[in-house]
């Protein structure tokens, strides 16, 4: 599973309903459909995979993980893209 | 009048818009004016279909000054759920934030519900004077929340002028008001908690009141930028948005928080410390409010203490026993008080009780005796008198202080086709404190079968109830008397793999 495949689930097995037309640039985030919950939930799927303790007031999280693509270029950005 | 409106300003932080007082004030008179040209008249009830906005506040005051009765809706809920409610309250208009949701208005059209576009109350002229004959009295109805039964029957609490100022001039003698002088409103506006006592105590007191909308994640990341740019002095909040912006958000720099309450759900000592920590404020207080008893009813009211698991502290404006033995309000004669440090079931007598639920005499006699309030909790008085919660015997999910009835997920699932059984349960989270679980038995368990039992859910319940983990089974366990244990099917679920039914559905469209 890729990991752009593998951010749908978590965040679907957040209880999240994704948007039927939903791409790698559809917002997340500022659009609501992430809301604070799953955010949350995603945000400890990203820890654990990026590093545990990663700061997540360090850096603009409603922009720097907006979109899938966004968010699968943070992972990669801290190594986390291993399988 | 009596109901002495002090209107406060009113600001939106994500549009900037600031309403300073006489804005606020030409606007509810241009209301006052507009709603009453629409024949919205004392004894009526109004549904509105919005919240967490300027305009919600100042509708709010002229639907009251007009002696009229008010029902914040819950904008999640499907139509299928808000025909429901207003096959209950009967209400006479509907009031909607632009254009009316025309799902949702055409059953309600079909019941004679008149709908408003609220937006066009800004183009009326302020109304001179108060109409003739609609003087306003304190039995008068002014407030139904819904709390739970929206799939079935709703069980809408009912609270009348006479009620909410109890509850707010209680707060206003226990609490003071130069804390909450710059009030900001995280909470969603059609729930006891976020509406009556974080929102309208402060701004009905002349308050400034900061309204967002609610749960918003960007907002809750930027919460401590929020709180300094505005220099917020108070809010109050659910354990959940703590949990969350204590992991995500930079902690506010300008000390301008002088008191903090957290409520709806239980609060750990661990938590409580977080809080103080990052907000700074002098005041972290662990509120317990009820929508029945016009929410705060009580909390930890000494700075100098070490927070612990399940401590709330002093009723305001109340008294609070302990009984041991009452599983009815009709046993209430019969109860005996616990001693001090004994665990019982928690009873509140306070002015601020609701009339009644709507239309349900026999679920009100169920909870109420001679004044006296079950509120479903488990708790002890100490020595001081200070109250500690050990639990709850109701039957509910306290999904991050939004309180979930199963029952009335059950029956939705029921009435699909294709099931067996239902059992809706809590499971615990990290976040929420816990989620929905559904364990269902299918008379065909293909994925197209569970696929439609899915779109059957999104088409009667709003999305804050739908299950988070689902899980099919072969059978729901039951009692010998052939009750569920929910309990015990959560318990068994739990060693199950929950079924991706989002994913299914989505890849299907």
């Amino acid at each position: 599973m890729s990991l752009r495949d593998e951010l749908v689930r978590v965040i679907e097995e957040g209880g999240v309903e994704m948007p039927v037309d939903l791409t790698d640039d559809t917002s997340l985030i500022r659009s609501g459909v992430l809301d604070s919950t799953a955010l949350f939930e995603l945000a400890l799927w990203v820890e654990a995979r990026v590093a545990p303790g990663l700061d997540l007031t360090s850096f603009d999280i409603a922009e720097e993980w907006d979109t899938l693509a966004k968010l699968v270029a943070f992972i990669e950005r801290h190594g986390g893209n291993r399988t | 009048m009596f109901l002495d409106l002090a209107l406060g300003p009113l600001s939106e932080p994500l549009t900037e818009r600031h309403w300073d007082r006489n804005a606020v004030r030409e606007r509810y008179r241009r209301r006052l004016g507009y709603y009453a040209g629409r024949g919205l008249a004392r004894g009526d009830c109004v549904f509105l279909h919005y919240g967490n906005t300027p305009e919600f506040f100042v509708d709010l005051a002229a639907v009251w000054s007009l002696g009229a009765c008010a029902v914040p809706i819950d904008a999640r809920l499907t139509p299928f759920e808000i025909e429901n409610l207003a096959r209950a309250a009967a209400p006479r208009f509907s009031l909607w934030a632009g254009a009316a949701d025309t799902a949702v208005a055409a059953p309600l059209s079909a019941l004679g519900v008149v709908h408003v576009d609220a937006s066009e109350a800004d183009a009326h002229a302020a109304a001179p004077s108060l109409p003739a004959g609609n003087l306003v009295t304190l039995d008068q109805n002014a407030l139904i929340l819904f709390t739970s039964g929206t799939t079935g029957q709703p069980k809408g609490v009912v609270h009348t002028h006479r009620s909410l100022r109890a509850r707010w001039m209680a707060l206003r003698q226990s609490l003071g008001l130069a804390a909450f002088r710059r009030t900001l409103c995280l909470l969603p506006t059609h729930f006891g908690h976020g509406l009556i006592c974080n929102a309208l105590f402060p701004w009905l007191s002349g308050q400034h009141l900061f309204i967002v909308p609610p749960f918003k994640a960007d907002l809750v990341v930027q919460l401590g930028a929020l709180l300094d740019t505005h220099a917020i002095t108070f809010l109050s909040s659910v354990p959940t948005v703590w949990r969350f912006a204590l992991k995500t958000a930079k902690p506010p720099r300008a000390a301008s928080l002088e008191r903090v309450f957290c409520g709806s759900a239980p609060l750990s000592g661990h938590l409580w410390e977080e809080i103080r920590r990052w907000t700074g404020a002098r005041e972290v207080w662990n509120s317990y409010g009820i929508t029945e008893t016009g929410s705060w009813l009580a909390g930890t009211s000494v700075t100098d203490f070490t927070p612990e698991d399940g401590l709330i502290g002093e009723p305001w404006g109340g008294v609070i026993k302990i009984l041991r033995g009452v599983d009815a309000a009709a046993q209430l004669d019969a109860a005996q008080e616990c001693a001090a440090g004994e665990s019982g079931h928690v009873w509140v007598n306070t002015p601020a009780l609701m009339r009644g639920y709507l239309g349900r005499d026999d679920l009100t006699a169920e909870v109420v005796s001679g004044g006296w309030f079950k509120t479903g909790d488990i708790g002890l008085l100490d020595e001081r008198g200070w109250l500690y919660l050990r639990g709850r015997e109701r039957e509910e999910i306290n999904k991050g202080g939004m309180k979930i009835y199963p029952a009335d997920i059950d029956a939705v699932v029921e009435r699909f086709e294709q099931t067996v059984d239902v059992c809706t349960f809590a499971v615990e989270d990290a976040l929420l404190g816990e989620e929905i679980g559904v364990a269902v038995v299918l008379r065909d368990a293909d994925p197209a079968v569970l696929r439609r039992l899915y779109d059957w859910m999104t088409q009667h319940l709003g999305k804050h109830q739908m299950p988070k983990r689902w899980y099919v089974v072969a059978e729901i366990p039951r009692t010998s008397r052939g009750k569920i244990n929910r309990s015990a099917v959560a318990a068994t679920c739990a060693g199950l793999a929950p079924v991706n039914v989002r994913g299914a559905a989505r890849e299907r469209s």
